[in-house]
C-alpha cells in the first residue's frame, strides 16, 4: 500500500512542519521579550500601578529588584483608591531592614488639589519650589529634587472651584533630614510615571504623554557665591540686615527666562535646617497657576504693575513681563521679616525688580 | 598655486567678503567644494600625522565600515547534490530546524548587539549619520578614524577625537574635526584657542535651549551635567566641531553659508547626542532651532563714535573711526540670546582684531575665572579682573552667577590706547546693564603690591 504510506509520511510530514512552527514562533517570541525586556510575569507594581520593581540601570533603590532579594529587606507598598479628580490619593513603597536595626527607606506619592488654605499653600509652595529642585526639561510643568518632586497636572484634572491638581513624590527616612530617593533620572522617571497613571485614572490625561525627552538639569543649590553688596540668592535688593550670629544660608535654584527660584535655610540647628524664605519668579505654563487663589484681583498699591497682595511676610504680584504672565513670590520667616532692609514691602519690590530687569521688561514694582 | 596659499596662511582671516581680502582675485572656495587641489607633495605632511595619531595604540579606533555587504559571502547559487540529500528526508526537519533556530538565534544576537550587517553604520562613535555627512562633504570618499570615548570628560587633562576626511584621486581635500574634552580653567593658552575659535562673533546660538554655538566652520555643544557630572563650578565638557581651518568655509554665496552653517548644527546636535547614548546618559537633545542671520562685516560707523559695537558709554578708538585709507571693519554676534556673544573690530580680524565678549552663561564662565584672579594689572569693584597677557578679564556675579566679560586682541603692537586696559571698564559697565546684571563698577587698574 504505498499509496497509504504516501498519505501517512505526508501527513506526519506536516504534523512536524507545524511542530517546528509552533517552536520558532515561541522561540521568536521568547527571544522578543528577552531582548525587550517585557517579560510577563513575576512583576511587583506599586501606586496603582505606575511604579513596577525592575532590575537595571536608572532603577530607584527602593523599587530595585535586586534591593530586596536578600533574608534582611523586605518590600512592601500601600495604596489609597485610586486618583480621581478632585479627590486626594496617596501611595507609597517601603524598604524595610529586618534585622532589627529599624532602618526603613520609602518614597511616599500623593495625588490632591493644592492645599486651599494661604498659610498651607504658602508653605507647600516653600516645600516644592524649593531650590535643590530644578525645572524638568522641554517645558514640562513640574521640578525634581533627589528629595522630592512636583508636576502640575493639565488644566483638565482642575478641582471643580478651578484649583490645579498636583502629583508630589518624597523621600521618607528615620532621620528628620530629607531623603534621597535616587538621582535626578530616577526621580523624574517615577514622577512622571506616576503623573501619566494619575491623569489616566482621573480621566483627564493628554493625548501625548508626559515625557522628558532633553537631558535633565542638575538638581542642588548653589549656595557657592554670593552677591556684590552681600545680598541674598544674587538678587539685587533681597537685602536683610543680618550679622554673622544669625545663621540663614541662601541657596539659588533654577535661574531662567521662566522660573527662578531661591531659597533660605536657617541653619541655627545644623542637623535640622528649616527652610525659612523662598524668593519665587514664575512664568512656566501651568507651575504658574499652583499660585491659583493665593490673592484675590486687586493691586497690591500705587506703582505696582498687575494685581496680588503684598504683606509683612510675604509678597505676591502677578504681571506680564516680556509678554507673558509672571508670578513674583516671596515668603519669609518673622525674623527675615523684621530685618528686612529697608522693609519687607521694600524688599520684595526692590527683589521683583531686579528680576523683572533681568527679564528685559519694565519695572514691576514701585522702585524705592 | 593659491589653493595652497590659502592653506598656509592659516592666520588670514575667517571672514573674507571684507574689503581686505578685496584685492584677492577670485571668490573663495566653497566649503569643501571647488577648492584646488594642493599638490601631492604637500598632502603628506597633513594627512599621514593625523591618520597615525588617531591610530595610537590603545585606542578603539577602527577602520570605518566602507560597505559592509562586500564581506559577507554570497549564498551558493543552487543546493549541491549533498546538500539536496540532506534537506530531504526524515532528518531533513530536524536541520532545517537547526538551521533556522541558529539563524534566529545569530540574528537575535546580532540585533541585541546593535551589529546588524547590512545596514551602515553611523560614523563617530555611531552618532553622524550618513546624510549629514553627505551635508558636511562633497563628493569623494570619507575616511574616518576615532578615539575611544572613554576618556572623555573624566578629567580636562584628555579629550577624544574623530576625525572625517575626504580623499579624492588619492589627494586629502577636506578634514573635518570632532573633539570632546572638558574646557580646561587655569590654562591662559587653552582659553585663547577655545575662545578665539568658538566664540567668534559669527557664532550664533544652537537655538531652542541647547547650551551651544554655530558658524559656518564651528560648532560647539555643552553635554548636560546630569551626564558629565563634576562639581558646579567645572566647566563643562563640550562636543565641539571644526570643519576646515578657521575661517575656509567662507563662502561668497549666503545662502550656501546658511545651508553649510544648517548641516553643521545638525552635526553637532547628533554627535552630542551620540556621546550621550554612548555613555549611557539620559535624554536626547532637540534638533536645532532656527538660526540667526549670518553675521556680516559692517562699517564701523554703523554706530556712533561713543558707542563702539553699540555699547553706550564705550568709545571707539581714534584709528578705527578716523579719516585715513585703512580698511577698517567691525562685527557683531546677531543673536545675543545666547550663552556668549561677541563683537570686533579692526582690519584683518585676524591679525589686528580686538575683541570683547560677554560671557554669561556661568559654566562656561567658570573656565576663564582664573584669568581674572591671575594677571596684573588688577581691575577690583563690585568683581574682580586682570590683565593676562593679551586679553583682560573681569568677573562679576550676576543673578545667573559669574558673568565673564573679555577684551582680547590680536595684534602685538603695544599703543598708547591698549584696549584690553582702556576699554574693560566701560565695556564691563555696559555689558553688565544689558544682561541684566544691574549696575557694576569697575576700578583699576591697579599695580599689585
Amino acid at each position: 500500500m504505498p499509496a497509504g504510506s504516501a498519505a501517512v509520511s505526508a501527513a506526519r510530514r506536516r504534523r512536524s512542519l507545524a511542530i517546528l512552527l509552533g517552536i520558532a514562533v515561541l522561540a521568536g517570541a521568547g527571544l522578543g521579550t528577552w531582548a525587550t525586556g517585557t517579560w510577563p510575569f513575576d512583576r511587583q507594581s506599586y501606586c496603582w500601578g505606575a511604579w513596577e520593581v525592575r532590575e537595571g540601570d536608572r532603577v530607584p533603590r527602593v523599587l530595585d529588584e535586586n534591593s530586596a532579594d536578600s533574608e534582611d529587606e523586605e518590600r512592601s507598598g500601600e495604596q489609597s483608591a485610586p486618583p480621581r479628580k478632585g479627590r486626594r490619593a496617596t501611595c507609597s513603597v517601603a524598604l524595610r531592614d529586618k534585622s532589627g536595626s529599624e532602618y526603613d527607606e520609602r518614597i511616599e506619592a500623593e495625588v490632591a488639589t493644592v492645599p486651599r488654605g494661604s498659610k498651607e499653600r504658602r508653605d507647600w509652595l516653600r516645600t516644592y519650589l524649593d531650590a535643590d529642585s530644578a525645572p524638568l526639561p522641554d517645558g514640562l510643568p513640574g521640578l525634581v529634587g533627589r528629595t522630592r518632586a512636583v508636576f502640575v497636572l493639565p488644566e483638565g484634572c482642575d478641582s471643580a472651584d478651578g484649583l490645579p491638581t498636583a502629583v508630589t513624590v518624597e523621600g521618607v527616612r528615620t532621620s528628620p533630614l530629607p531623603a534621597s530617593m535616587g538621582s535626578e533620572e530616577e526621580v523624574a522617571d517615577l514622577l512622571l510615571s506616576l503623573a501619566g497613571t494619575a491623569a489616566r485614572a482621573s480621566g483627564c490625561a493628554p493625548e501625548e504623554p508626559f515625557e522628558a525627552v532633553s537631558p535633565l538639569a542638575r538638581a542642588d543649590a548653589d549656595d557657592g557665591l554670593t552677591a556684590q553688596g552681600g545680598e541674598l540668592c544674587r538678587i539685587p535688593g533681597l537685602r536683610f540686615a543680618l550679622d554673622a550670629d544669625d545663621h540663614y544660608d541662601s541657596g539659588v535654584g533654577a535661574v531662567r527666562d521662566d522660573l527662578q527660584t531661591c531659597s533660605v535655610l536657617d541653619t541655627a540647628d545644623v542637623r535640622n535646617p528649616v527652610r525659612a524664605a523662598l524668593f519665587a519668579a514664575v512664568s512656566r505654563p501651568r507651575l504658574t497657576a499652583l499660585f491659583t487663589g493665593l490673592a484675590d484681583g486687586g493691586s497690591p498699591g500705587k506703582g505696582w504693575r498687575g494685581t496680588g497682595e503684598v504683606g509683612e511676610e510675604h509678597g505676591l504680584l502677578t504681571a506680564t513681563c516680556a509678554g507673558r504672565p509672571t508670578v513674583f513670590f516671596l515668603q519669609l520667616d518673622a525674623f527675615l521679616a523684621a530685618h528686612a532692609d529697608p522693609d519687607p514691602r521694600r524688599v520684595f519690590a526692590a527683589a521683583a525688580n531686579s528680576v523683572a530687569d533681568r527679564l528685559g521688561c519694565p519695572a514691576v514694582a514701585p522702585g524705592s | 598655486m593659491s589653493g595652497e596659499q590659502h592653506r598656509e596662511k592659516d592666520q588670514m582671516s575667517e571672514e573674507k567678503q571684507g574689503s581686505a581680502q578685496g584685492a584677492r582675485s577670485g571668490p573663495q572656495p566653497a566649503p569643501d567644494t571647488e577648492r584646488p587641489a594642493p599638490r601631492q607633495d604637500s598632502v603628506p605632511d597633513a594627512a599621514p600625522s593625523a591618520e597615525s595619531e588617531a591610530a595610537a595604540p590603545g585606542s578603539a579606533a577602527e577602520p570605518a565600515p566602507e560597505s559592509p555587504a562586500a564581506a559577507e559571502p554570497r549564498p551558493a547559487p543552487r543546493p549541491s547534490g549533498w546538500l539536496r540529500r540532506l534537506v530531504r528526508g526524515r532528518s531533513g526537519a530536524a536541520v532545517i530546524g537547526a538551521v533556522v533556530g541558529a539563524l534566529l538565534a545569530a540574528g537575535g544576537l546580532a540585533w541585541q548587539a546593535g551589529e546588524l550587517p547590512f545596514t551602515s553604520r553611523d560614523r563617530c562613535w555611531g552618532s553622524l549619520s550618513g546624510d549629514t555627512v553627505d551635508r558636511l562633504f562633497s563628493e569623494g570618499e570619507i575616511r574616518t578614524r576615532e578615539l575611544s570615548l572613554r576618556s572623555a570628560g573624566r578629567s580636562a587633562a584628555y579629550r577624544t577625537e574623530c576625525r572625517l576626511q575626504r580623499w579624492k584621486d588619492d589627494e586629502l581635500k577636506w578634514e573635518i574635526s570632532v573633539r570632546v574634552q572638558q574646557l580646561a580653567q587655569f590654562d591662559g593658552g587653552g582659553a585663547r584657542a577655545w575662545t578665539r575659535q568658538f566664540l567668534s562673533p559669527v557664532m550664533v546660538p544652537l537655538g531652542g535651549d541647547l547650551p551651544g554655538m554655530v558658524s559656518a566652520g564651528r560648532a560647539w555643544l555643552a553635554l548636560p551635567e546630569s551626564c558629565v557630572g563634576g562639581r558646579r563650578d567645572d566647566p563643562p565638557t563640550v562636543v565641539s566641531l571644526s570643519s576646515g581651518r578657521l575661517g575656509s568655509s567662507d563662502n561668497d554665496d549666503p545662502a550656501e553659508r546658511r545651508r553649510y552653517r544648517a548641516a553643521m548644527a545638525d552635526a553637532v546636535v547628533e554627535l552630542a547626542n551620540g556621546v550621550l547614548a554612548e555613555k549611557k546618559c539620559r535624554g536626547r537633545y532637540p534638533e536645532p532651532g532656527e538660526l540667526a542671520r549670518v553675521v556680516d562685516r559692517q562699517q564701523p560707523g554703523a554706530y556712533p563714535k561713543d558707542r563702539l559695537c553699540g555699547l553706550k558709554g564705550v568709545r571707539a578708538p581714534s584709528w578705527l573711526t578716523g579719516k585715513d585709507d585703512y580698511a577698517r571693519a567691525m562685527r557683531t554676534t546677531g543673536d545675543v540670546s545666547g550663552l556668549a556673544h561677541s563683537c570686533e573690530y579692526g582690519r584683518d580680524f585676524e591679525l589686528d582684531g580686538v575683541r570683547l565678549t560677554t560671557i554669561e552663561d556661568p559654566r562656561l564662565a567658570s573656565f576663564v575665572i582664573p584669568l581674572g584672579y591671575s594677571g596684573n594689572p588688577r581691575f577690583h569693584g563690585d568683581g574682580f579682573g586682570s590683565v593676562f597677557g593679551d586679553m583682560s578679564v573681569y568677573v562679576a556675579t550676576c543673578q545667573t552667577g559669574p558673568v565673564a566679560f573679555l577684551v582680547q586682541r590680536e595684534d602685538s603692537l603695544v599703543r598708547e590706547h591698549d584696549p584690553t586696559v582702556a576699554l574693560l571698564p566701560d565695556y564691563v559697565s555696559a555689558e553688565a546693564k544689558r544682561v541684566g546684571c544691574g549696575t557694576v563698577r569697575v576700578t583699576g587698574p591697579e599695580q599689585p603690591k
